[in-house]
C-alpha cells in the first residue's frame, strides 16, 4: 500500500488523471483492443493505443513492467516472424499462435488497467465514484476489489510458495492444485476482509451522514485532452 | 428470524467474493484463447466458482449482495471491452438468484444450487457481443489462428448454440456447486470461517 500512496500522490503531482477519465480510457482501450477487427482504421489505431497504455506505466515509476510489456507486444505482433521458423500446425507453432493473439489482444488493456489501479488511491476512487451519484451499496464493493487486487496476488503469492515447500505441485492434479490454492486463498481473503470491514465502520463507512473526502478530483485540462483523444479514438474506430 | 438489512459487512463481503469469482473469470476466461473454448469457457468458470459462491451464499443472509454481484460482474466485464450486455444478464441474473435464496430464508441447501446455477448464466451475456459481432470475429481468427481454426468456430457460432451454452453452464454449475458444499464441509467450517 506504501508504494501505491506514493506512486499516486508524491512526485506525480504535475500530470494526474481524474479518476472517471481513466475509467473512461480504460473501457475505450479495452473495446478497441479486444474486439479483434484487423483491418480499417484499427491498424493504426491498436499500436498507437498500445503505446500509450506503455507510457501512462512509465510515468507512474513502473518502468520495468513497461519495458517488459512492450517486448512481449512486440513480439507478439510479429509473430509472423517466429511462425515461419515452425510449421503453422506443429504443436509449438499452434502454441506460439496462442500466446501471440493473447498477448496481441490482452497486454495493451492489462497495462492500462495496472496504470489505473496503482496510480489511483482507494479514497479519490471513492470521491470519484460519489461525485458520479452512484449508490453507496455500488461504491463499497467496487472500492473493495479496488483494493484487494495487490492483496489477492501478494496472497496467492505466498501460498504458491508455500505449497511448493510441501511439494504440492502439478503433479499431485488439477483438482488437489486448484483445492490447495484455491481454499487456503478464500480464507485468508475472507478474514482480511472481516478486518477490512471492521476498520471500515470505525472510519463511518456506512454511517447515515455524508462522508467528507481527504482527497481532490476533478477535470484539469489534461482530463479534457484525453477525453477527446480517446472520444476521437472511439468514433475513428467505429466509423471505419 | 429477524429482518436484517444490508449493512456495511454485507458490502464488503460482497466485495472480496467479486474479487475471487473475477479472478476465476479471467482464469476461464484465458482457456477461451483455444478457440472452441472462446464459446465454453463459461462452463469452466461455472465449475470454478462454486466454491467461493457457495461461500458466498451461506454467509449472506440479507437480499442485496447477490444482486450486487451480478452487477459487478457486468460492470467489469463491461470494462474490459465484453460490452454492455453482461451488465443487464448480471443483474437480472443476480436478482434472480437473490430471489430464490430468499424463498429459501439464505438457509435452504436446494435453494443454493437452484441460485448458483441461475447466477452461472450471467456469462452468456459477455458472449453475445460474440455473435453480435460474428464476422468480424471471424476475421480476426483467420489473421491470426488459420483458416481452419475459424471454420471451427464459425460452425460452432450459430444462434442454436445460446441454449446449448446455458444447458451445459447450468450443468457446470450443478457440479461446481456440489465441489462447493464437499470444500465448505471439508474446510470451510473447521477453519471456523462461516
Amino acid at each position: 500500500m506504501e508504494a501505491l500512496i506514493t506512486a499516486a500522490g508524491g512526485k506525480h503531482k504535475a500530470f494526474r488523471l481524474d479518476p472517471r477519465t481513466k475509467v473512461y480510457m480504460l473501457l475505450i482501450v479495452n473495446i478497441i483492443m479486444l474486439t479483434s477487427l484487423s483491418d480499417g482504421f484499427t491498424v493504426y489505431l491498436k499500436p498507437a493505443l498500445s503505446a500509450m497504455s506503455f507510457l501512462f506505466v512509465w510515468s507512474i515509476g513502473k518502468r520495468r513492467m513497461a519495458v517488459y510489456g512492450i517486448l512481449l507486444y512486440l513480439a507478439a505482433s510479429r509473430e509472423a516472424l517466429l511462425l515461419s521458423l515452425f510449421s503453422g500446425t506443429s504443436v509449438i507453432g499452434v502454441t506460439l499462435r496462442l500466446l501471440a493473439y493473447a498477448a496481441n489482444h490482452a497486454i495493451p488493456g492489462m497495462l492500462f488497467a495496472y496504470y489505473v489501479l496503482q496510480s489511483t488511491k482507494v479514497s479519490e476512487f471513492i470521491a470519484a465514484m460519489e461525485r458520479l451519484r452512484i449508490t453507496e451499496k455500488f461504491i463499497i464493493p467496487f472500492a473493495v476489489i479496488f483494493r484487494f487486487f495487490p492483496t489477492v496476488a501478494d496472497e496467492y503469492r505466498s501460498i504458491r510458495d508455500a505449497m511448493r515447500m510441501r511439494g504440492i505441485s502439478l503433479k499431485k492434479g488439477p483438482v488437489a492444485m486448484l483445492e490447495y490454492r484455491l481454499v487456503p486463498l478464500i480464507v485468508s481473503i475472507v478474514k482480511i476482509g472481516d478486518e477490512l470491514s471492521a476498520a471500515s465502520v470505525t472510519r463511518g463507512l456506512g454511517s447515515p451522514t455524508r462522508r467528507t473526502n481527504y482527497c481532490r478530483i476533478g477535470f484539469g485540462l489534461w482530463d479534457g485532452v484525453f477525453f477527446l483523444l480517446m472520444t476521437a479514438a472511439l468514433i475513428l474506430y467505429l466509423a471505419f | 428470524m429477524e429482518k436484517k438489512t444490508i449493512g456495511v459487512r454485507d458490502l464488503v463481503n460482497t466485495g472480496i467474493f467479486a474479487v475471487i469469482y473475477f479472478v476465476l473469470f479471467f482464469v476461464s476466461g484465458m482457456t477461451g484463447f483455444i478457440p472452441v473454448m472462446t464459446l465454453f469457457y463459461p462452463v469452466v468458470l461455472a465449475l470454478l466458482g462454486g466454491i467461493p459462491c457457495i461461500l458466498f451464499f451461506t454467509k449472506t443472509e440479507t437480499f442485496g449482495p447477490v444482486t450486487i454481484l451480478g452487477t459487478l460482474m457486468g460492470a467489469i466485464t463491461l470494462l474490459m471491452g465484453y460490452g454492455p450486455y453482461a451488465v443487464v444478464t448480471g443483474a437480472l441474473c443476480g436478482l434472480a438468484a437473490d430471489l430464490i435464496l430468499k424463498a429459501g430464508q439464505y438457509k435452504s441447501w436446494k435453494h443454493m444450487l437452484i441460485a448458483y446455477c441461475v447466477l452461472s448464466e450471467w456469462v452468456v451475456g459477455s458472449q453475445t457481443i460474440m455473435f453480435l459481432m460474428k464476422d468480424a470475429y471471424l476475421d480476426g481468427y483467420r489473421v491470426t489462428q488459420g483458416d481452419a481454426y475459424a471454420d471451427a468456430v464459425s460452425a460452432l457460432l450459430n444462434n442454436a448454440m445460446i441454449p446449448v451454452i446455458i444447458a451445459l453452464v447450468a450443468a457446470g454449475a450443478v457440479i461446481g456447486g456440489l465441489i462447493g458444499r464437499s470444500t465448505l464441509k471439508k474446510h470451510f467450517r473447521r477453519a471456523g470461517i462461516v
